[in-house]
């Protein structure tokens, strides 16, 4: 049996979290004939968080922002029921699926995004071990005396640290510090400096 | 080959959804494939040839070696037609 959710309207990313709770095998929206999110799911494809094929409009933004929300995978609106299951498919062996005409621009994306991803690592690989702890304290919301407290170290020395660390990844202040962690996938929730 | 940063030939226009090519230096219509249409879209001049290369390997899951023939292959075919500057 084909386990079904309708969901209401929304913005995607909130959607799509919101449609894989329960790992039903389909998803559809409601409301808002413009936008579908399909959910299909197998075993072996759970692992990796399940897959997830957007169905809007035939636009390259729609569709990058698609992508970048989740889905693996993007149907122009109106497409024949093979279509949808041939997407599917491709998307459960592991693939990405957009139609032919936005392609060029998914791989204009992949590239720019796979540059900033490796803009940021090649920052991230000057830090020193010590400065790495501090960079993972600080994304927590710690303050230089938190951080002294942690790692065993004077508050002067985790402000020395801190002030390298910023320099070296290029953020003038903590917030930017918080933002580049976020964008790393470091754990960004505060944390009680007790 | 790392350097390698392939731009589109000016006065070429893409007829969308139909896979093809129109270049309006030469007056002749070429017909690609949606990947080699793909991989022609993304030569911009900016990105280099290993980029778009990790980049199709991310989206196919392919192995980089394999993808690397035959994304040095397209664009060497895609300079000879004239659709890339040389």
């Amino acid at each position: 049996m084909i386990r079904t959710k309708v969901l209401g309207s929304g913005p995607l990313a909130g959607m799509i979290e919101a449609a894989v709770e329960g790992a039903p095998d389909m998803v559809f929206r409601a409301e808002d004939p413009d936008v579908t999110v399909v959910v299909g799911e197998d075993g072996r494809i759970r692992e990796s968080g399940g897959v997830y094929l957007v169905v809007g409009p035939n636009d390259a933004g729609s569709m990058v922002a698609a992508v970048e929300a989740g889905a693996r995978g993007y149907l122009a609106v109106n497409q024949p029921v093979a279509e949808m299951l041939t997407a599917i498919r491709i998307i459960g062996t592991g693939g990405a699926s957009v139609p032919d005409e936005l392609l060029g621009a998914l791989l204009s994306h992949v590239v720019r995004r796979r540059r900033v991803r490796e803009g940021i690592q090649s920052r991230l690989d000057t830090l020193t071990p010590r400065e790495t702890e501090v960079f993972r304290a600080a994304a927590r919301g710690l303050d230089k005396v938190a951080i002294g407290e942690l790692l065993f170290i004077s508050s002067e020395t985790a402000r020395t640290h801190l002030g390298r660390v910023r320099r070296k990844l290029g953020v003038a202040n903590h917030a930017g510090l918080v933002a580049l962690a976020a964008e790393c996938g470091l754990d960004t929730t505060p944390m009680d400096s007790t | 080959m790392i350097d390698d940063r392939p731009v589109r030939e000016s006065g070429v226009v893409v007829r969308p959804g139909e896979g093809l090519l129109f270049d309006t230096n030469t007056g002749r219509l070429h017909s690609l494939n949606p990947s080699a249409m793909a991989i022609w879209e993304a030569c911009d001049g900016v990105a280099t040839v290993d980029e778009i290369v990790a980049a199709v390997s991310e989206l196919s899951g392919g192995a980089p070696e394999e993808i690397s023939r035959q994304v040095e292959t397209t664009v060497a075919t895609l300079r000879e037609r004239g659709l890339l500057r040389a």
